[in-house]
């Protein structure tokens, strides 16, 4: 309403959370202010929607702002979301499965090292479901077994498997298996005196147009928490990772200044949500360096050395006084491992080399903001040793020139390759269907082959999976 | 004014999964097309193609349409804007179907064709098309729709479409453009069973705009009233779906013209009991321009009122009520 016989009223509008994004709309249903978490904006006297938005959930409330008032202040109410750990106030809240979560959380259901908690909890938000044992293992890197939900709680009543397991501070795998779809991990790392929790739903996948429900490990949900503290369903830090994970898979920019200043001042800051609002500053055309040296330097000060860390440490290059040599464990985020394979790029040697960065290269999964990779027993790492960048770039370069014809003889024998060399197969192939003509360097450099560099893999296993793919192309 | 439009609508997928909204898209935007008090286009200046149009495929060998088959519902536009052709009316792209983005452009999105599976990812990189429209002046205003997923893989790079270099026009500026993408770069593009049909939450949510949204004071319907009434409301269509914000460019100072017309008025039942009788009911859009009163003389009021939202008040009692009015409803005071 433009009408100059009323006076500006100061409207202040504060959403539940720090990362619930904010609009302000007319009468006239236009969208005229927005924010993130408290908004600030002079309104004349009329009618509004204000819509609360948190991932891809909202809400509208529709206010009233009256010519007699000089300013008002809105409180809006938690936006409910789908959440995948047992929070207050979720679309998936389920009060007995969040006060078992806290539970199960302070009770050690195995012991197998010292000095730091992994703990699992896995639930079924569909009543109409029945629930049985997930198979969900906890192992080494090396993939030695540690526990699997056999050794912590099952409830079917209240549907939900808890494990708590003791164990040396580092990072684990922890592995989905499903006899229909396959057996999938993920990379989780524990701190010291910090306990780590992984949250799983059931959900339903199709294999073979046959349906099965199992843990949605691309939905887990990560979080940490200090010794004795357990999981709890009502903390704001909780709620405000779980919103910060949301919006980091949709994109959403909504970590603002405010919010991690409060999180920094916040003794208890969950240090995952320090690692995920990196991320979401990463991701902006021009990220502030300043707070992401602030935010890694608490984060090492709270839990040392982690993969996800190391990562914005390398994401910051010379910003920053540290320093990363070498990445010898996965990190739990693709983003992290995003931003190490861009980075082994320059520098080949940051990631070391070895079975299992191969066989993470080999076999990881299309999406998800997790580090999630196809775990194939069966499948051999092969045994190429110390291939080199430049003679797997020479080699490239050979296979370039390639009959197409050979190379759409290989794509019937796709079931030979590895998801890894099947993409360098199909680079080969794209680079056959376009004419380029370039004086450019040899090797992936090269323009028509510079798809390489997007395989999100490091350059040593882009290394490795050009020298077995060659192998494989000419023993078939 | 000479207005063409470019509909296109692929939902058999043999090699990836099929969809079911997209032909029923298609129907509803042809059908506000055609509509003299909508689009108004001519039908001959429509050029559409789905998968309708071909026998059921048996697997992805057959499946149509194929990158040819839509290059060549172009193919007569695209001659025209190399001749240097200026049409001096608008010209609508309009795709529904799976989709994809470019990791690395935030920007892009393309439409995947049918004959697309897990090793061939074959597309059309529609937005080069209203590019090249543009660059050649081919059209005074270009508005794009997609009704595609953008999800991203790294694998997964959009190819140019095979269209000549053109050298912009000198009036390539000048064009109008509004590009509607059903949702943001990297999210997924919906479609849900709205009153027994199948449909893309973003087409029902754009078709519904194109109905309701306010025209300005010269009784035009612009692209920044479509995009603003696309934000505003299509959680109405979401359901249960959790969806992600369309993406919509607009250019402020260039506005492409969707329709003109008054603005558009929706039947609002308002009750009231019968000791409120003879007394008078006052509406005010925005809580302040007052416009409507009238005595009660039934406990049913019917009164027509434009998109917004209004207050409603008895006089002489503390009755009163904030309405939201989006679509036929009935309110009880």
């Amino acid at each position: 309403m433009n009408n100059s016989l009323y006076n500006n009223v100061k409207l202040e509008i504060l959403a539940s959370d720090d990362i619930t994004e904010i609009f302000v709309i007319d009468s006239n249903l236009n969208r005229i202010e927005s924010g993130v978490g408290l908004l600030k904006v002079e309104v004349l006297p009329g009618i509004y929607k204000v819509r609360y938005r948190s991932g891809a959930s909202q809400y509208d409330e529709i206010i009233e702002v009256l010519s007699t008032d000089k300013s008002l202040l809105i409180k809006g109410r938690p936006v409910l979301f789908n959440s995948t750990a047992p929070i207050c106030d979720t679309k998936t809240f389920n009060l007995i499965q969040s006060e078992r979560a806290n539970r199960a959380s302070t009770v050690i259901n195995r012991n197998v090292g010292n000095g730091s908690q992994l703990y699992i909890f896995v639930r079924e938000t569909d009543g109409n479901q029945p629930f049985i044992l997930p198979d969900i293992e906890v192992l080494t890197l090396d993939g030695e077994p540690l526990a699997s939900m056999n050794d912590g709680e099952l409830n079917e009543e209240s549907k939900y498997a808890a494990l708590n397991i003791k164990v040396e501070p580092g990072t684990y795998r922890v592995r989905v298996n499903s006899s229909d779809i396959g057996d999938y991990e993920i990379f989780i790392s524990t701190s010291r005196e910090w306990q780590t929790q992984v949250f799983f739903t059931i959900d339903e996948f199709w294999h073979n147009k046959e349906s099965t429900r199992i843990p949605s490990i691309q939905n887990a949900t990560v979080l940490m928490s200090r010794f004795g503290s357990g999981f709890n369903p009502s903390s704001n830090i909780v709620r405000l990772n779980e919103l910060a994970r949301i919006a980091l898979s949709k994109r959403r920019n909504v970590v603002t200044s405010r919010m991690i200043n409060k999180l920094l001042s916040d003794k208890y800051l969950d240090p995952i949500l320090g690692i995920i609002a990196s991320h979401i500053i990463l991701q902006r055309h021009r990220p502030d360096w300043n707070l992401l040296n602030i935010i890694v330097n608490n984060l090492t000060n709270l839990i040392g050395e982690h993969p996800d860390v190391q990562a914005i440490i390398i994401a910051l290059k010379k910003r920053t006084n540290k320093r990363v040599e070498i990445i010898d464990t996965p990190p739990t985020y693709r983003k992290s491992w995003n931003v190490i394979v861009k980075a082994s790029r320059r520098r080949a040697s940051l990631v070391k080399q070895g079975p299992l960065i191969t066989q993470i290269s080999k076999n990881l999964a299309s999406s998800g903001l997790l580090l999630i990779h196809k775990n194939d027993s069966n499948s051999q790492i092969d045994e190429i040793d110390q291939v080199t960048i430049a003679g797997s770039e020479r080699i490239f370069d050979l296979l370039s020139n390639m009959d197409q014809k050979v190379i759409d003889d290989m794509f019937k024998k796709q079931e030979i390759f590895s998801p890894l060399e099947l993409n360098l197969l199909r680079v080969l192939k794209a680079s056959k269907s376009s004419v380029v003509f370039t004086n450019e360097k040899p090797g992936f450099r090269r323009r028509s082959l510079s798809t390489v560099n997007h395989i999100s893999a490091p350059s040593y296993s882009i290394a490795n999976a050009v020298a077995s793919l060659a192998e494989k192309i000419k023993d078939n | 004014m000479s207005d063409h439009a470019v509909v296109i609508g692929i939902e058999t997928y043999p090699g990836i999964k099929n969809l079911q909204g997209p032909c029923n898209d298609v129907d509803s935007f042809i059908q506000w097309l055609e509509d003299p008090n909508g689009g108004g286009l001519e039908k001959k200046n429509i050029a559409k193609k789905t998968c309708k149009e071909f026998p059921p495929p048996l697997g992805v060998d057959d499946a149509h349409p194929v990158l040819a088959d839509l290059q060549n519902v172009f193919r007569p536009l695209v001659i025209k804007a190399a001749r240097q052709e200026h049409t001096d009316g608008r010209l609508f792209i309009y795709v529904a179907g799976h989709g994809f983005a470019e990791q690395q452009d935030m920007e892009s999105a393309a439409l995947i064709t049918a004959d697309a599976d897990q090793y061939n990812n074959t597309h059309m990189a529609v937005l080069d098309y209203a590019n090249y429209f543009r660059r050649a002046w081919a059209f005074k205003e270009i508005i794009v729709l997609m009704d595609t997923c953008r999800t991203t893989n790294s694998m997964q790079s959009i190819s140019p479409a095979h269209l000549l270099k053109l050298n912009p026009h000198v009036n390539a500026p000048k064009v109008k453009m509004f590009i509607g993408l059903a949702t943001g770069h990297g999210s997924i593009a919906r479609e849900r069973d709205i009153n027994g049909r199948v449909q893309g939450i973003f087409t029902t949510a754009l078709i519904d705009a194109l109905k309701k949204a306010s025209p300005n004071r010269k009784g035009i319907v612009n692209g920044s009233a479509i995009k603003n009434f696309i934000h505003t409301n299509i959680n109405e269509f979401s359901g249960s779906e959790d969806v992600s914000p369309p993406e919509i460019t607009v250019d402020e100072s260039k506005e492409v013209t969707f329709l003109r017309r008054d603005d558009f008025l929706i039947d609002i039942k308002i009750i009231v009991a019968d000791d409120n009788i003879d007394k008078t009911l006052v509406i005010k859009f925005g809580g302040l321009k007052e416009v409507y009163r009238e005595v009660i003389k039934a406990p049913q009021i019917n009164v027509p009122l434009k998109v917004g939202l209004y207050k409603v008040e008895i006089i002489d009692t503390h009755i009163n009520k904030i309405l939201e009015v989006i679509k036929d409803e009935q309110f009880t005071l």
